[in-house]
């Protein structure tokens, strides 16, 4: 019965493909039903893939239920595609065999731009094929998602020694690949080499050590492509190992946003990372937080408020980090402890214009926070005075700065003590 | 630029609602104006059982009549999770009635479904939108997304696609379950 229901099914979804005949300027074929399991389906793709006519370029399919002449019917048609740049075939069956036809055809598309084979598991066969991609200089692969595809030390190898060579790459994605070595991945990190351009990084749940995270954390210090890191989830990494991370956030400067959510963090490894940040990085996401048990203490909210907006100068204030807006979800601020400021610190710092962030704190710290700052426009010198008080009253957020200067000083507005200030003479219309 | 020299965005890939408007009495009312500030709709969670009769003859008119309308989402037709919950049959049959309206809207470019389930008297429902996807020449993109479709439904589009005269139109079919 469960046959015949299939065997309808699939007859279904045969016919539902077979009508985009014709459909020549398809650009964008999605096929995630377990309806579309049947030979009849794979080999109507096929057909759409290997005719010239069609401008297919991004093909996502479920390739559960599928054996090895249909997957070789499929992988025929996909080296004979010119024109699709997305490939992302979605549970592939666990098969060596089956898997590996799939890999091996998808890594000699000659338009590929991204591939997502999460969740197969292809041999070494397949890994070759990619290496060989990867090693290609004519390849225009650019996105490369490998996420639980349980990944060997050996097929890891293969994959970091060809990293080694390639400039094309720009997002990899390798979470949940829990069974590669030390040795290996220093192999794989060499993707960060200054060479490099992958400007994507994902290595959630991958049993990373406090001994990967060292090789990271070097590679990163003298990478400048990588924008986004995440790192999600290794329990393995002890807290105080964090610590060493801190490294890559005080030297690397290109980074923008790392995750590192679900880890094992002290008040000492957070204190460092947040003390880490300079006022001209570009990271503005670091995301840390997501449970109340994230270790974090009102010493280390303190360290991050200082860094966010230190008080002590102008200066300071002017040097404060000006760029860090998220810090991972904050859910129930009370229960966290999180003081009011830091919410409205990281909220200023979302403004793109840096120069009006860096103003505000300016005008709400140092000169609003008490009247014994304003002394200062008193007793600037007249030429400078005309350009302070442009900068204080450019908007809305200078303008109570503006009225209480003008109240503290009232010399502004006695044109004879103007007049001698400037060495000028007032002309009396007549 | 020619159409097979545009670059794909993998990004374009998604169908990004955030920009619609919610269907509700000001945005009827912009449909039914013409008014050119609603291009994109969407009908959230059961939104069939309210006061809109749509078997009426002047509501069946209402996407006939508009040609500023370039989306349209329909959201949670029935929870899929709570299958023994059938509708009431003025509900159901004010969904089907909705369906109808559409089918002769020729502006819609973009027509998605998410989270709904074509069950019970919608398990033939697209045989009542056959005119739009036959003969509307906007349809860029179809969606059927996290939803239960049904193999009459599926056959029913099937023979739509094929009869449908412009074919050049079609650019991203995304079926998601």
């Amino acid at each position: 019965m469960i046959e015949r229901d299939d065997n309808i099914k699939y007859k279904v979804a045969e016919e539902l493909i077979t009508s985009l005949e014709g459909y020549y300027n398809l650009v964008h074929l999605t096929l995630l039903d377990s309806s579309f399991g049947g030979r009849g389906s794979y080999i109507a793709i096929s057909n759409i893939l290997q005719d010239p006519r069609y401008k297919l370029k991004d093909l996502t399919l479920s390739c559960f239920d599928t054996d090895s002449e249909v997957m070789t019917i499929l992988a025929d048609a996909l080296v004979k595609s010119r024109t699709l740049e997305v490939f992302a075939p979605i549970n592939c069956p666990r098969v060596h065999q089956v898997s590996d036809i799939l890999a091996k055809a998808s890594f000699r598309i000659s338009s590929l731009r991204s591939i997502d084979l999460s969740n197969s598991t292809f041999g070494m066969p397949g890994f070759r094929s990619l290496a060989t991609c990867l090693e290609d200089p004519a390849s225009s692969l650019q996105i490369l998602r490998l996420n639980n595809c349980i990944m060997n030390d050996d097929e890891a190898l293969a994959v970091g020694h060809a990293m080694a060579t390639n400039t094309t790459l720009k997002v990899l994605e390798l979470d949940s690949n829990n069974s590669v070595s030390l040795v290996s991945w220093g192999h794989i990190l060499v993707c960060l080499q200054p060479s490099s351009s992958l400007e994507k990084l994902s290595v959630n749940q991958c049993n990373i050590s406090d001994e990967i995270l060292d090789i990271l954390v070097h590679a990163l210090v003298n990478n400048s492509t990588l924008k986004s890191l995440s790192i999600r989830t290794n329990y393995s990494i002890s807290a105080n190992a964090w610590r060493s991370f801190s490294v890559c956030l005080r030297n690397n400067s290109a980074l923008e946003e790392v995750d590192m959510k679900n880890n094992n963090f002290n008040n000492g490894s957070v204190t460092a990372l947040v003390s880490a940040l300079q006022y001209d990085s570009v990271l503005h996401s670091l995301l840390m937080i997501n449970t109340v048990e994230h270790g974090i203490t009102r010493r280390s909210w303190q360290v991050l408020l200082n860094t966010l907006c230190n008080k002590s100068s102008i200066d300071a204030l002017y040097t404060s980090n000006h760029t860090l807006y998220d810090i991972g979800w904050l859910g129930d601020e009370d229960e966290l402890h999180v003081p009011e400021e830091l919410v409205s610190f990281l909220e200023l710092n979302k403004n793109d214009d840096k120069g009006e962030v860096a103003r505000q704190k300016i005008i709400q710290y140092h000169f609003l926070n008490g009247d014994s700052n304003i002394i200062e426009f008193v007793d600037m010198e007249m030429k400078v005075s005309p350009q302070a008080l442009a900068w204080v009253g450019r908007n809305n957020s200078g303008h109570s700065l503006l009225y209480r200067i003008c109240q503290s000083t009232p010399s502004l507005f006695d044109t004879e003590s103007k007049a001698k200030a400037t060495g000028t003479k007032r002309k009396h219309i007549c | 630029m020619e159409d097979d020299e545009e670059k794909y965005d993998e990004n374009e890939r998604t169908f990004d609602i955030s920009e619609y408007s919610i269907f509700n009495e000001e945005s009827f009312l912009q449909i039914q104006n013409n008014d050119r500030r609603c291009t994109a709709i969407t009908i959230p969670w059961g939104d069939f059982s309210n006061s809109i009769d749509w078997a009426s003859d002047n509501n069946m008119l209402l996407f006939e009549n508009n040609d500023q309308l370039k989306s349209i989402d329909i959201s949670g037709l029935y929870n899929e999770e709570e299958e023994d919950e059938t509708p009431d049959q003025n509900t159901q049959n004010n969904i089907k009635a909705f369906f109808k309206a559409i089918s002769n809207n020729i502006s819609i470019e973009t027509f998605a479904i998410g989270e709904c389930n074509l069950r019970f008297n919608l398990s033939r429902v697209f045989s009542d939108m056959s005119p739009f996807f036959e003969n509307n020449n906007s349809l860029r993109n179809i969606g059927l997304l996290e939803s239960y479709i049904g193999n009459s439904n599926y056959s029913l589009l099937a023979s739509s696609l094929k009869k449908r005269s412009n074919k050049s139109s079609l650019r991203m079919f995304d079926r998601e379950r």
